[in-house]
């Protein structure tokens, strides 16, 4: 359960670890490269922490 | 045996669902691999900025509208499925009919899915891909690339629908995401480094207006307005989604449909316009509209793997919906064949990328082929008992094949199609006068129908 929960904060950091990324390109502050590698990265993250976090029934 | 799925039964209460249900549903159903499409065809329209955004308001409201005050009244009041619904209203056999379009529909909606989650796996295996004006498959890469994809989409729809359907549910958020990443990084790429700057950019070079670009339709206000109210039409005015809406505790549960439809429906959209438009000002020459290689241009293999997931997880219930409609035609055969052939079906067709490139076309034309029945379902529920007929005839007459119901949907059908053809009328627009075409059609034709069969009773009893 409490494993659970960790895993559903580390999703909604992916999550919000995949815009980001667009937001800091947009404001000059990272190059295009870095960005594909960080949303790769974030996309990763957020498929298994929210896969293995969500309710067992769900799966 | 219980029928969990209610299929030929009104949902009982305790399965009855609440608003965030349909919330989640809706938006993952309307952030699909097709939008990636439908963005960069509006651009070739030569539409402006201020006409597009405000077309997409405007008709996106309107569809929103059809879902609340046509489709769910009537979906929480009977709680039937379409299916269900059609059958005592104009008989077996006529669904039987309308059950082989709508699936044959079904596939070609897939089929342009999977051809878009091919051109993202075609990036990664470095196949020549397919052109704008293309209509046969381009070489043999082509062909085998979507035929890979074709089959897995086809097998895993076939077998394991549900875990796919709940791949989908994770990947709604993610998707979403990644849809608006494309448009900060398309706009970027144009230059705007403040959002001060993004209207400028917009109206002088993502969308200045003008002639459209060669072999594509001209659109303003009006088309964008229409196309982006009945690009659903099936399912709103159509009445496909009284299945979905008979679940609904509440009518209003139906305003849900304004998540999918502004997020899918503006956001994506216009997100995909802006990748097409990075496309064409670093290559000028390259008008093809190719999802993968504009997604991975923006987001790198984040933004292909955004293409492939949309694709497949909005193809995926597609074949499946595809095979259930086909399988009304032969309830003996076994649900997994059934669908294998409908996904089958749908990667024929996306072998041929003129389907996907003309999805504007083919979009307005699904909803033109099944809306009628819409209008017919409307009429039979809340206006013939105000005029004292009865409604669901073909079920208390026994009927397998109600002719009223047959005449409004083959003549609209007809005259809507004589007004594309001879009248010069653009296909976005014949749907909204085709739709009171059927309904005043069925109205008179129960009438008479009706009437002669009172007569027929009375004479028949003196």
């Amino acid at each position: 359960m409490a494993l659970r929960r960790v895993l559903r904060g580390i999703a909604w950091l992916a999550l919000a670890a995949t815009l980001v990324p667009a937001v800091a390109y947009f404001r000059g502050e990272m190059e295009l490269g870095a960005v594909k590698r960080w949303m790769l990265l974030a996309t990763v993250v957020w498929f298994a922490a929210a896969w293995w976090g969500s309710p067992p029934k769900a799966k | 045996m219980a029928d969990l799925e209610f299929e030929r039964e009104p949902v009982p209460p305790h399965a009855q669902l609440g608003f965030r249900s349909f919330l989640g549903q809706y938006v993952s159903e309307h952030v699909a691999g097709t939008e990636l499409m439908i963005g960069p065809l509006f651009l070739r329209t030569g539409v402006s900025a201020a006409e597009l955004i405000a077309g997409l308001v405007v008709g996106n409201a309107l569809a929103v509208l059809s879902w609340l005050f046509v489709t769910a009244p009537i979906a929480t009041r009977v709680r039937l499925t379409l299916y269900a619904h059609l059958e005592r209203l104009c008989g077996r056999k006529l669904v039987v009919l309308y059950d082989l379009l709508n699936g044959a529909m079904f596939c070609f909606l897939a089929g342009s899915m999977i051809t878009v989650s091919a051109t993202a796996a075609g990036v990664w295996t470095g196949i020549d891909l397919p052109g704008l004006g293309d209509t046969w498959p381009r070489g043999v890469g082509w062909i085998a690339t979507t035929l890979v994809v074709g089959a897995l989409i086809a097998v895993i729809a076939a077998a394991g629908y549900r875990a796919v359907a709940r791949f989908a549910d994770l990947a709604a958020p993610w998707m979403i995401l990644v849809f608006l990443a494309f448009g900060i990084v398309g706009l970027r790429q144009l230059g705007v480094s403040s959002v001060g700057e993004v209207w400028e950019v917009a109206t002088t070079r993502i969308w200045p207006g003008g002639a459209p670009r060669a072999g594509a339709p001209s659109f303003g206000f009006w088309h964008v307005c229409f196309f982006a109210w009945f690009c659903n039409l099936a399912m709103h005015l159509g009445m496909a989604d009284l299945s979905v809406f008979r679940f609904a505790k509440k009518s209003w549960h139906a305003v849900a449909s304004a998540a999918g439809m502004y997020v899918g429906h503006f956001m994506a959209w216009l997100a995909a316009s802006v990748l097409y438009a990075v496309q064409l000002a670093r290559t000028p020459g390259n008008e093809d509209v190719l999802p993968g290689p504009m997604a991975d241009a923006a987001c790198g293999v984040a933004g292909l793997v955004c293409v492939i997931v949309a694709g497949w997880t909005t193809a995926n219930p597609t074949i499946y919906r595809a095979g259930l409609a086909f399988q009304a035609l032969m309830p003996k055969a076994s649900r997994f064949r059934i669908t294998l052939a409908a996904g089958a079906l749908a990667t024929v067709a996306a072998l041929f990328p003129a389907l996907s490139m003309r999805l504007l076309d083919f979009v307005a034309f699904y909803g033109m082929v099944l809306m009628p029945m819409g209008a017919i379902i409307v009429v039979d529920w809340w206006l013939l008992p105000r005029l004292g007929l009865r409604r669901w005839w073909a079920q208390e007459r026994g009927l397998q094949w109600y002719g009223a119901a047959a005449l409004a949907w083959f003549a609209t059908l007809a005259a809507c199609a004589a007004l594309v053809r001879w009248g010069g009328v653009a296909i976005y627009f014949v749907s909204l006068p085709g739709w009171c075409v059927a309904a005043l059609l069925y109205l008179l034709a129960s009438a008479w129908s009706q009437r002669r069969a009172a007569h027929a009773a009375v004479a028949g009893g003196s």
